[in-house]
């Protein structure tokens, strides 16, 4: 419901319906007010009508005639008020026994009587009619039939108006439902899109309003960014085209030379020259990954990998070399992360995992160097974790490491590029996950790739 | 080996036909994908050196075209593009093994030498070598009388050495076929391995089986017979 109540044409439909409704309901109380003033006036009609022919008959056959007529109508079963007095007030004839109290008699601003009277009357709407000095005539009619008809109507337009707020946030619910699902549906392409996969595009749908244009929109988008990703890689590849021939070549000639070198002064030159041209091979080739990886042209397989098998698959291989090392092991898997699965690249995850055992290797030592690697999953995210126990990093570096070419002073003297944890941040990404630095107490560094659980 | 290099660039096809021939090959060389093409149709070689971008045809569609018109001559692509989806259409189109430039020499001949040898089969289930013995169906590895206990990865290590007995496998070759990674790494972590197989293997008899290659890599083999590589 809280999402529902975030899509804009729900909204729209809930603000739309409260306007209506308030509307409605304005009309519906002129139109009671209306009607209620028709039916007064045709009461009023009536009773005009009722008092012309009392006073014609007073006038042909004086008050025998009046008495006579009044106390006829009064046996009527109707709405007819009568009441015919003498000069001081007193009853003659009619169904009302005396005229009400002055409290209950009240005179409206059109010349008509309201009056609250015993029953079976409630209250009525009534004239006086005076023949002579000695004769006056209460003439009305009976208001309660007519309430009553007012209060039914009011209930039927309020059961109206209550019916109307009941379909219209239905008919909203659904509209919006409908709108939030294209919505999920241009969110799950996009998703997939920016966790690298440019190939996918929003799949159309039939209808042709503003949705489908954002969509049509989007993908064409999409296909400008493939396109241009495209041309990225034939540029990439064209350079790694470029610059390796040289380097082949120029690696063929040293190794020719080192061969007639052999034992000489030069050898040793020439091998450092070697060594020189496959440590600018392995810097350009990280420049490279790294570059097409952030970009998202990198390759990258999609398939679902069992987590645990993965990492211990790492671990195996380098389990010795941290224990020639002299390092002691810890290597956990909870029981949810041994059944998890990964949407995404073997190799790519098995590389940043690698990157970072080999970054514990080479700045982790510590006086007691210990390693700790865990696998654990938690609310569908896969957390890798390798935690040294060397200095750490301080504080205000913890934000730089991952950065290219980033290397802290104290670590210049040791093998790398500052390019580790840089490809190991964007293999994370492309995984639609990231990773996370920290200390580690009372002393090392904690890296983990925090990774998306496939259900 | 009678070797056919088909590579564009013709300094560095120079370079490595002249270390090849010196090494005593038969090396000829073709500068593009057409010609390579005509050429491995008209003689018999024993490996083909490919370079996957060149002009007029590319690495890939010739091999594609030679393994269509039934070829099964082993082919090892050079190429400049390192990424897996590269590597993957090089296997796809018929390639057996792939090389990165720019690459030792030790590492393109140790690759030459076992595709070579790949073409006879090697479907044995018992490998030998010298008092060694390996059973691949029972996994188990004896020496003379005695019963070596590897575990599962030392026991594919081992096989792989066996199965190339005789000749150099560098590191790379046995990350990416017993490991299967192909990404090279920062740390010795091959030599530690090595090191830990050679411990069970070699440490309590007299002659030593593996041996370590400085600058070429690793090889299995009968001391006596090491001067030959």
């Amino acid at each position: 419901m809280r999402r529902l109540l975030r899509v804009s044409s729900f909204r729209a439909v809930l603000v739309y319906l409260g306007l209506f409704l308030g509307s409605t309901g304005i009309v519906l109380l002129f139109l009671h007010g209306q009607i209620n003033q028709a039916l007064t006036t045709n009461n009023d009609k009536t009773v005009w009508r009722d008092a012309a022919m009392m006073n014609q008959s007073y006038a042909l056959g004086g008050l025998s005639e009046v008495e006579e007529l009044v106390a006829q109508q009064s046996q009527l079963s109707g709405v007819g008020v009568y009441l015919l007095a003498d000069g001081l007030g007193r009853y003659i004839a009619g169904n009302v026994p005396a005229f009400p109290a002055p409290s209950d008699t009240q005179m409206q601003e059109d010349g008509w009587l309201h009056l609250r009277l015993q029953t079976p009357f409630a209250e009525a709407r009534a004239r006086l009619v005076r023949f002579d000095d000695n004769l006056v005539l209460l003439i009305g009619r009976d208001l309660s039939a007519q309430q009553a008809t007012m209060d039914d109507l009011a209930r039927s337009f309020l059961i109206a108006l209550l019916l109307l707020a009941v379909f219209g946030v239905i008919g909203g619910g659904l509209m919006g439902r409908q709108a939030l699902a294209r919505v999920e549906n241009i969110n799950h392409s996009l998703r997939a899109i920016m966790s690298g996969d440019f190939s996918t595009r929003i799949a159309p749908t039939s209808s042709q309003d503003e949705l489908a244009d954002l969509a049509a929109q989007i993908n064409e988008m999409l296909a400008r960014i493939e396109t241009l990703m495209l041309a990225m890689r034939e540029v990439t590849d064209n350079l790694a085209h470029d610059l390796r021939s040289p380097l082949t070549r120029l690696r063929g000639r040293l190794e020719k030379l080192s061969l007639s070198a052999q034992k000489t002064a030069q050898a040793e030159d020439i091998e450092q020259g070697l060594e020189d041209i496959d440590q600018l091979l392995g810097l350009f080739t990280a420049v490279l990954n790294l570059s097409r990886m952030e970009a998202g042209t990198g390759d990258m397989q999609r398939e679902l990998i069992g987590v645990k098998p993965l990492v211990d698959d790492v671990m195996e291989l380098y389990q010795a070399v941290f224990e020639e090392a002299g390092w002691t092991i810890d290597y956990a898997v909870d029981s949810a992360a041994a059944e998890a699965h990964i949407l995404g690249d073997r190799h790519l995850l098995a590389q940043a995992l690698i990157n970072l055992l080999e970054n514990a290797l080479i700045h982790g030592v510590g006086s007691a160097s210990h390693l700790t690697v865990s696998l654990t999953c938690r609310n569908q995210q896969i957390i890798i974790s390798v935690t040294d126990t060397g200095g750490g990093v301080a504080e205000d570096q913890l934000a730089h490491i991952r950065q290219r070419f980033v290397r802290l002073d104290e670590s210049r003297s040791r093998p790398g590029n500052g390019l580790g944890l840089s490809l190991v941040d964007a293999i994370c990404r492309r995984h639609g996950g990231h990773l996370h630095l920290s200390n580690h107490r009372p002393s090392g560094l904690r890296c983990e790739m925090c990774l998306r659980a496939r259900e | 080996m009678r070797l056919l290099l088909v590579e564009d660039d013709h300094k560095a096809a120079d370079l490595l036909v002249d270390r090849l021939r010196g090494d005593g090959d038969d090396v000829a060389h073709a500068e593009n994908g057409e010609i390579g093409l005509a050429q491995a149709k008209q003689s018999e070689f024993d490996v083909l050196i490919v370079d996957r971008m060149m002009p007029e045809m590319d690495g890939l569609t010739m091999v594609h075209q030679l393994r269509q018109q039934g070829a099964d001559t082993p082919v090892l692509f050079l190429t400049a593009l390192d990424s897996v989806e590269d590597r993957v259409a090089g296997f796809e189109a018929g390639g057996d093994d792939y090389l990165v430039k720019p690459f030792a020499y030790e590492e393109l001949r140790a690759r030459l030498e076992a595709l070579v040898r790949r073409k006879q089969p090697s479907q044995e289930t018992t490998l030998k070598l010298a008092d060694l013995t390996m059973d691949v169906i029972a996994r188990r590895v004896t020496r003379g009388a005695q019963d070596i206990a590897l575990q599962a990865r030392e026991f594919s290590l081992l096989e792989y050495l066996l199965r190339h007995k005789g000749q150099v496998v560098t590191r790379s070759m046995l990350l990416e076929n017993v490991w299967h990674y192909n990404f090279d790494t920062q740390t010795n972590v091959i030599d530690v391995h090595i090191s830990r197989l050679r411990n069970k293997l070699d440490k309590e008899f007299d002659a030593p089986l593996l041996h370590t290659l400085r600058g070429r890599g690793f090889v299995l083999q009968s001391a006596d017979k090491l001067g030959d590589l």
